[in-house]
């Protein structure tokens, strides 16, 4: 048989298959369109076969085979899974992925807190030092908002106001997260850049307030969300450095392996930093800046971080291998 | 020939999959040049898309107060920023510019990607913009064997010509293949596939690079020049209508 002779038998099947695979590829369909695709998909397959060991020309096996790679996308995209259902993936996926790497928890702790609180601590003998770092219009901005006198609540008297700083945060600070994940992928670079960047410059902020302003204002505004907001940057670095670490250290593996299956376990771990960056900005947008006596913003935020390490030590546990 | 093969695997960018199904596909990564083309439609249609975003906020805002109109745009602008890649790779398997100039993301093995793999590429794009303009990206794009950048090495994921070559190998009007010519000396499979690959693609390379090619044929066609390039394409239409082949 010719190449003139088989397309003519078999042009009829192969169009019928595109217009179908074009319909499903546009999601209009309907059930019963798809019972006997995958008998026709291996009819296309054979027909490939066929056409590829008889040499017939480049034209019609490039479209065969464009044929059957659009087939194999449209049977697959099914398959393509997503996070297995938001729930469980906050409640048992994440926080069994962030035990997992236990050890990265601890180390990119360090590279925050021990700049935060050396800022903090170390503010009162060492002006020049928070002077460099904050700047002077960062300075500026502290006294507006923490100075003596000054109350967070003046700045927000609406409704509106308080959903656009929760939506401010929602940009920056998720923003922040997901640029820890990806600077991760410079060997980590990028991710330990944001980390102590952040650690210095929220304990200077924190240090100057102390110093310079009113700590009660400060502390009950941020008291709130700084459980879920501070440990969502964590584990965002978390994430990056699982990524950095890929291309330090593959160990047995090639670099490509060892950096996709670290991708893997770094994308549970970013998108839970998000969510949890999330609440942080829920309730730094909504709870924080609300004119409530500082001693139950300060039980709040106790309460919060309980939450927090209750829900990062256990929940998902019984679903641990 | 285990030499040739490792030729052609340095030389041919395309990578072929064999399916349980028993055939190969091939699957054709594309090129630096055509990807940026791509990712500069997009980047006007994310332009695009904030300005009127934009628009629209503004005038909302006389109804639903400033405030909220501008937090509403930051959350659009945060979700466009991070997820627009994402959600149109993993949802139609390209953004809106790599479909227009026909480019699709697929898994290694040709699967379409999944949800993680979305998302690691787009968060990853911010890494491969570094330090400016994609300079990253193209490093890698450029040096890797499938053009992959960073987000598509860590995703495993590849970018790949959607639409086939049909315009480019569709015989021209003013090609006519010269009458059959058989062959004197037997040819082992691959050297009929070279021969027939080349008869097919002849129409799209001029003359003087016809020859050039087809200059390393001189010991079987006997003769070099414009006449060795006919005596080939002869010889590769008579491989083709010669019914004993079949």
């Amino acid at each position: 048989m010719n190449q003139q002779e088989f397309e003519h038998k078999k042009q009829a099947a192969w169009t019928d298959f595109e217009l179908q695979i074009r319909e499903l590829e546009e999601g209009r369909n309907t059930p019963s369109d798809l019972k006997n695709i995958p008998s026709r998909f291996r009819q296309i397959c054979g027909d490939l076969a066929l056409a590829e060991s008889r040499m017939y020309n480049l034209r019609m096996l490039d479209y065969l085979n464009q044929l059957v790679i659009r087939g194999l996308n449209v049977m697959q995209s099914g398959a393509s899974k997503g996070l297995g259902g938001i729930s469980h993936f906050l409640l048992v996926k994440f926080p069994i992925a962030l035990r997992r790497e236990w050890k990265l928890f601890w180390l990119c702790s360090a590279f925050f807190f021990i700049p935060f609180f050396l800022m903090m601590f170390a503010a009162n003998s060492s002006q020049p030092w928070i002077e460099s770092i904050l700047g002077s219009s960062g300075m500026q901005q502290m006294d507006e908002m923490y100075g003596p006198g000054k109350s967070v609540e003046d700045l927000r008297n609406r409704f509106g106001s308080d959903f656009m700083m929760f939506a401010y945060y929602i940009m920056n600070n998720i923003g922040i997260d997901f640029r820890a994940f990806s600077g991760g992928i410079l060997g980590g670079f990028g991710t330990l850049v944001i980390l102590l960047f952040n650690g210095f410059y929220l304990g200077a902020a924190a240090g100057y307030v102390n110093m310079a302003g009113d700590p009660v204002v400060f502390w009950s505004f941020v008291s709130g969300h700084s459980s879920w907001e501070l440990l969502g940057i964590v584990i965002s670095g978390m994430s990056g450095m699982r990524l950095g670490l890929a291309i330090i250290n593959p160990g047995s593996y090639r670099r490509p392996d060892a950096l996709r299956e670290a991708a893997k376990s770094s994308v549970s771990l970013i998108l839970g930093a998000a969510a949890m960056t999330f609440v942080a900005a829920l309730i730094e947008g909504f709870w924080s800046a609300s004119p409530q006596p500082p001693i139950l913003k300060y039980s709040v935020g106790i309460f919060f971080w309980i939450v927090v390490a209750f829900y990062l030590i256990f929940a998902g546990r019984k679903h641990e291998a | 020939m285990p030499a040739m093969e490792a030729i052609i695997g340095k030389l041919d960018t395309i990578r072929r999959i064999e399916l349980p199904e028993g055939i190969d596909i091939r699957l054709r990564p594309a090129g630096p040049f055509r990807r940026a083309g791509a990712m500069a439609l997009d980047f006007l249609i994310l332009i695009g898309m904030a300005i009127v975003a934009g628009i629209l906020a503004m005038m909302l805002g006389s109804v639903i107060g400033p405030e909220v109109a501008v937090g509403l745009y930051m959350i659009f602008l945060f979700l466009i920023m991070w997820f627009y890649f994402a959600w149109f790779e993993v949802k139609r398997g390209g953004t809106p510019g790599k479909r227009a100039v026909g480019l699709k993301v697929v898994q290694t093995n040709g699967n379409p990607i999944t949800w993680r793999q979305g998302i690691v590429r787009s968060f990853l794009l911010w890494a491969d913009f570094l330090p400016a303009f994609f300079i990253l990206g193209l490093l890698f794009c450029s040096f890797t064997k499938a053009f992959q950048r960073l987000g598509d090495l860590a995703a495993g994921t590849v970018v790949v010509h959607s639409r086939e070559y049909n315009s480019v190998f569709a015989p021209s009007n003013t090609f006519m293949p010269p009458p059959p010519l058989p062959l004197t000396v037997p040819l082992d499979r691959e050297e009929q596939q070279a021969l027939l690959a080349f008869l097919d693609r002849a129409p799209s390379w001029s003359p003087p690079r016809q020859e050039e090619m087809i200059s390393h044929l001189t010991p079987l066609t006997g003769e070099g020049g414009s006449a060795g390039v006919r005596k080939a394409l002869g010889m590769a239409a008579w491989l083709r209508h010669d019914p004993r082949q079949k």
